[in-house]
């Protein structure tokens, strides 16, 4: 059985998917310079060059944009540097993402995925460093 | 204007010039304070230079001065120059909410807003001073207006609550796109 590390397969799985839809980009803090801050998005900005986009540091807005993109029809992969963050982004995930579908009465969805990378080395602690 | 993600969407508009509006529907009050107790900066205009994009303040109840501001606004959206913060400045002609007892605002202040700055009598003043609209006309339209938001009480109180199931369904879509 091939053995893959989960960056490997990450950076693959992201590969594969965004060259077979196009409605797919990756938002998120530092994802495209130096292939992002665990290099999941190595390479990845020069094959799809408009559609791994880099954002200040503001969880609520990438979270609320891949929100917004998803109800409109994209497929968004937005990654939060450090699950830690998330929280900044908590009225986005809980209160748009979560419950829009209900919401809506079935008539919304929000096909989203959040990255949220955690346990990276033993020195990472309650504020992520 | 209070809230980081006000600050943050702006800030993200601004760097990829994207053809976005921002408009502040600024009625002045939160629930029950006044703007000025909670905001230092008088003019929420003033923020846009913050962020490197141009802001404007508009008479939220002057319609076409609302619409100039638009225009030029959304003339910079369509030709690639970013952004625009507009303010209109207008107000809560009733309570932040049912059964809310009015007891924060000045009564000659309400009154000097709904009886002298309504947008939608100034409009048809407006009008009906260039000959564009007849008195007739404007009692059609509010008439008619006065049916639509009836039939909507009407049909929302004639409807009935929706079935216990309901708290769970469309909670859920399963990886195969079915909703549960």
């Amino acid at each position: 059985m091939r053995s893959v590390t989960f960056r490997d397969a990450l950076n693959e799985a992201l590969h594969e998917e965004m060259a077979r839809d196009s409605s797919i980009f990756v938002i998120g803090e530092d994802v495209a310079t130096h292939g992002g801050n665990l290099a999941v998005t190595k390479g990845m900005a020069e094959a799809f060059p408009d559609r791994i986009r880099e954002t200040p540091n503001s969880e609520a807005a990438i979270v609320g944009v891949a929100v917004g993109a998803a109800l409109a029809g994209m497929r968004p992969v937005a990654e939060i540097m450090y699950v830690d963050f998330v929280t900044c982004a908590m009225d986005e995930v809980v209160n748009q993402a979560a419950k829009m579908r209900y919401m809506t009465g079935g008539q919304a969805s929000v096909p989203m995925v959040l990255r949220l990378p955690c346990g990276l080395s033993q020195y990472t602690a309650a504020q992520h460093s | 204007m209070q809230r980081g993600t006000f600050h943050e969407a702006i800030n993200m508009g601004a760097i990829w010039k994207l053809p976005v509006i921002y408009v502040c529907e600024n009625n002045q009050y939160q629930q029950w304070i006044p703007q000025s107790r909670m905001t230092k900066v008088t003019s929420v205009r003033d923020m846009a230079p913050s962020y490197g994009i141009p802001g404007e303040s508009v008479d939220g109840q002057d319609v076409v001065a609302v619409s100039q501001v638009a225009r030029d606004a959304i003339e910079r959206a369509h030709t690639g120059q970013g952004p625009t913060l507009i303010e209109c400045v207008t107000y809560r002609f009733h309570g932040h909410n049912l059964g809310d007892l009015h007891e924060y605002r000045d009564k000659e202040e309400v009154a000097y807003w709904v009886n002298e700055l309504d947008p939608i009598q100034l409009l048809g003043t407006y009008l009906m001073e260039r000959k564009q609209l007849s008195e007739d006309e404007d009692a059609a339209i509010q008439s008619a207006a006065v049916a639509e938001i009836r039939a909507a009480v009407a049909f929302a109180e004639a409807s009935p609550f929706p079935a216990d199931a309901e708290i769970v369904t469309d909670v859920f879509t399963a990886p195969d796109g079915a909703a549960r």
